[in-house]
């Protein structure tokens, strides 16, 4: 009997995920204190006001461009594309002029030779809005998720994936606001498809664990939890690798609007499986799981 | 075999039947879908895309309920006025403010009669508080909450002829949330007029002229309380009687015309009832002059001349064509209740669209050809089981978004490619799991793949599930292009289970029935 073919993973990550502790405390303290600190930089979907993306049909003189629109509130201007013809604007309006007005006195200014590609106008209770309602769906699906995998699995199980994807989103959170990347709902979308992503990752290996824990009742948890990781380690890294692949495929490839998505989903790829390997599913030997799984009935997919 | 007999995999096959049937006319080349008839196109046609593919304005509108109440109250108040005279019953500081409307009984007897005259105003639930001889009267939450519901409703309406009338294409306007109205108009690069017209109210008023105040005298602050000033275009200010002749919503039609001079006008007609009255006032002011009111603003002010008995007439003034249309049309489609805002406004150029169909439709593209090859090279045969399950995947959500009439954003290509990459996911886990199986002793193909399949199942379920709670979340926190993301993710994940568990058990279990192989390599 071929007990233990090839590919069979033996690496020690209990023992190693105590420096994964340090590193995840090191980092989630790196991002709160830049979310405290430099807050995030916000599109134009939470900030409000006024983004316009233009193009010249000549090469475009940004200083001139800088100086002629420089009486606007909260200019930015930015240059995009490489021909130099497309600049992207932003602005907010003024207690006496509103988005309306403004847009008219941009295009007034800018003249004849720009069409536009892209306007957009956020009044400031939408931006307030969308920013609530964005924590508020991140909570509500974590809180949903929270509440399946309980019922699935035990507690613990629940708590730390939960902790591991929280995890995650800080991180990943923190280096749009350590490096001021645009925060917008694109990207908002791509963290939560993360979190429903980072779960699946856990999920799989807890799977195997509430598994092994029918399969070996005499062997240490810490043991049966290291076993658990390394089975599901060629499905974990197989799965990442190729979403790895399309989420950078979409970097490089999707443009400037999906670019903050993809730095999330790339990002909370390498930290959503680093998490359901050296966090989620370690922390569990400091659970009694084998008395809790043995009380519960395992619902059963057996087809 | 494994459990599937023959109608259900006769079923699996008809859906992928259907999902090939349906998915094709995203990958037809145009020419050849136009040529299919007119009948069949209207429910077999490709994915929608979204404004930000194919470019167009999205605008999201706000009822101002909070101007509705205050009018509301304005009006209450007015009647109020009058009912508490008539009734003799002595008030003062009879104002409205903050929502409310406060007056001042001065006989205390008279204040239970006073509370009911002013319910009897007002048909809709009114909350009447005394404090002494003050009474302090507003609209209770219920009728409030159905007074800005009906405006909605009613804005919606307005916004929707008003919209037809431009004859702009396919516009999509719907309801969003409590008091918003989303307006999608594809192809439209400049929403500056459509937003112009959205954004006047259009309330048209016939007043009186009170002759006997003067304007001079209006300003001092001797304004009788039956009557107030208004803006004029052409004289400044105007001293009109408060009571409304007739108004706007009694109108049939309007159109723009030109007037005996040659110049342009706008005529109107009123409906029966509106005639009437407009007869009856005309026939008892001759000479006098009546004030034609739009928005506040008195447009012109002509002398009666004579009865107007069949309830039509002209209002003239400095107008170009333009604004004569613009105003016929509002005049037809008739009064907003409140006056709308835009709070959201976002419009992209048809180049920008392209571009953006463009960089999506690359990134899917190669997104699917390197998760393709890459599974050929770890599994070998196996992969290749697995691409077919992936590409029976793709036709699927595709066939789905195109039935369901779904949206296609460009966040929502990005979804398409995501479900891609995690699709594989079941795949691999099943896979694993066979050769776990087999490292454990299995030998027997049916049996490994059996066990492959039963082995990860609860896993993949589970997996997928989680993230279809995160889709659901999205879809409802989206607008727009988000909320495209939402959609292509979650139906994705359900073809996911599908293809990966039905369509690839099915395929394997040809090539076993096939092949007869002793054993797997996998």
């Amino acid at each position: 009997m071929k007990l233990f073919k090839k590919r069979e993973y033996t690496f020690d990550f209990i023992k190693q995920s105590k420096f994964a502790y340090v590193l995840s405390v090191v980092l989630v303290t790196v991002s709160l204190f830049s979310l405290f600190t430099r807050g995030l930089n916000y599109g134009i979907d939470f900030e409000g006001g006024i983004q316009i993306e233009a193009t010249s049909t000549e090469p475009i003189k940004m200083e001139q461009v800088r100086g002629s629109l420089g009486f606007l509130k909260g200019l930015t201007i930015q240059s995009v594309g490489l021909e130099g013809k497309t600049i992207l604007i932003e602005a907010q309006p003024t207690e006496t002029e509103n988005s309306n007005a403004l847009l008219e006195k941009i295009k007034m200014t800018l003249g004849e030779t720009f069409t536009y590609n892209k306007v957009e106008i956020i009044g400031p209770s939408i931006g307030d809005e969308l920013k609530y309602h964005s924590l508020l769906a991140t909570i509500l699906a974590l809180s949903v998720i929270l509440l399946y995998i309980w019922f699935r699995f035990e507690w613990p199980f629940a708590i730390n994936c939960i902790l591991a994807m929280a995890h995650d989103l800080i991180i990943v959170v923190g280096f749009f606001s350590l490096f001021q990347i645009e925060f917008d709902m694109v990207v908002v979308a791509g963290l939560l498809s993360l979190a429903g992503y980072d779960c699946n990752d856990t999920i799989v290996t807890y799977d195997r664990v509430r598994e092994n824990l029918k399969k070996y009742r005499k062997m240490p948890i810490p043991e049966l939890l290291n076993k658990s990781i390394n089975e599901t380690l060629s499905r974990t890294i197989l799965t990442s690798l190729t979403t790895l692949f399309v989420v950078f495929v979409l970097l490089f490839v999707g443009g400037e609007t999906l670019f903050g998505f993809s730095i999330a989903m790339v990002l909370g790829t390498i930290f959503g499986s680093y998490s359901s390997i050296y966090l989620a599913v370690p922390i569990l030997k400091y659970f009694d799981i084998r008395k809790l799984g043995s009380a519960s009935d395992e619902p059963s997919f057996n087809q | 075999m494994f459990g599937y007999s023959k109608i259900k995999v006769i079923l699996i096959c008809c859906v992928m039947a259907l999902g090939v049937f349906f998915a094709a006319p995203n990958f037809m080349p145009k020419r050849v879908y136009n040529d299919l008839p007119k009948s069949m196109r209207q429910w077999y046609r490709p994915v929608t895309l979204g404004l930000d593919l194919q470019g167009g304005s999205y605008l999201v509108m706000e009822v101002q309920t909070d101007t509705l109440v205050a009018e509301k109250l304005e009006s209450l108040a007015d009647l109020t006025r009058s009912a508490l005279r008539e009734d003799k019953i002595k008030f003062s500081g009879l104002k409205v403010a903050d929502g409310q409307m406060t007056v001042k009984i001065l006989k205390g007897e008279q204040l239970m009669q006073a509370r009911s005259v002013i319910h009897k105003q007002e048909s809709l639930p009114l909350d009447i508080q005394a404090n002494g001889n003050q009474l302090t009267v507003a609209y209770t939450d219920e009728a409030l909450e159905k007074m800005k519901s009906q405006a909605v409703e009613q804005s919606l309406q307005i916004v929707r002829t008003r919209i037809d009338e431009l004859g702009t294409k396919e516009p999509q306007i719907q309801r969003q949330g409590l008091d918003r109205i989303v307006i999608q108009l594809p192809g439209v690069q400049d929403p500056s007029e459509i937003k112009a017209l959205m954004g006047r109210t259009a309330k048209m008023t016939f007043h009186l002229v009170d002759e006997e105040t003067s304007v001079q005298s209006a300003q001092a602050g001797q304004l009788p309380a039956d009557s107030m000033l208004a803006l004029s275009e052409e004289e400044g200010y105007v001293v009109l009687k408060r009571a409304v002749v007739v108004g706007g919503e009694s109108l049939d039609d309007a159109r723009g015309i030109y007037d005996e001079q040659g110049r342009p006008a706008v005529s109107f007609s009123f409906k029966a009832a509106g005639a009437k009255k407009f007869a009856r006032a005309t026939r008892e002011n001759i000479g006098r002059r009546l004030a034609i009111v739009l928005d506040g603003q008195v447009i012109s002010a002509p002398v009666i001349q004579s009865v107007i008995p069949n309830g039509q007439g002209v209002i003239t003034g400095s107008f170009t064509v333009q604004e004569t249309n613009d105003l016929a049309l509002l005049l037809r489609s008739g009064a907003l209740p409140a006056p709308l805002t835009v709070v959201e406004e976002r419009v992209v150029g048809p180049g920008l669209g392209e571009d953006s169909i463009r960089s999506g439709t690359i990134a899917c593209v190669i997104a699917m050809i390197v998760v393709l090859v890459f599974m050929v090279i770890v599994y070998g045969f196996f992969g290749i089981i697995a691409d077919l399950t992936l590409i029976a995947n793709g036709i699927l959500l595709f066939a789905l978004l195109s039935v369901m009439g779904a949206t296609l954003t460009l966040p929502g290509l990005a979804g398409i490619a995501l479900t891609v990459g995690m699709a594989v996911d079941a795949n691999v886990l099943i896979y694993e799991r066979m050769k776990e199986e087999m490292a454990h002793g299995v030998t027997v193909p049916t049996e490994v793949i059996i066990r492959g399949f039963s082995g990860s199942f609860g896993a993949i379920f589970d997996g997928q599930l989680t993230t279809l709670f995160a889709a659901l979340f999205l879809f409802w926190l989206g607008s727009g292009p988000v909320r495209g993301f939402g959609v292509t993710l979650g139906l994705g994940l359900a073809t996911t289970l599908f293809s990966s568990i039905l369509v690839s058990k099915v395929l394997l279990m040809a090539w076993i029935k096939q092949k007869k192989p002793k054993k797997i390599n996998l």
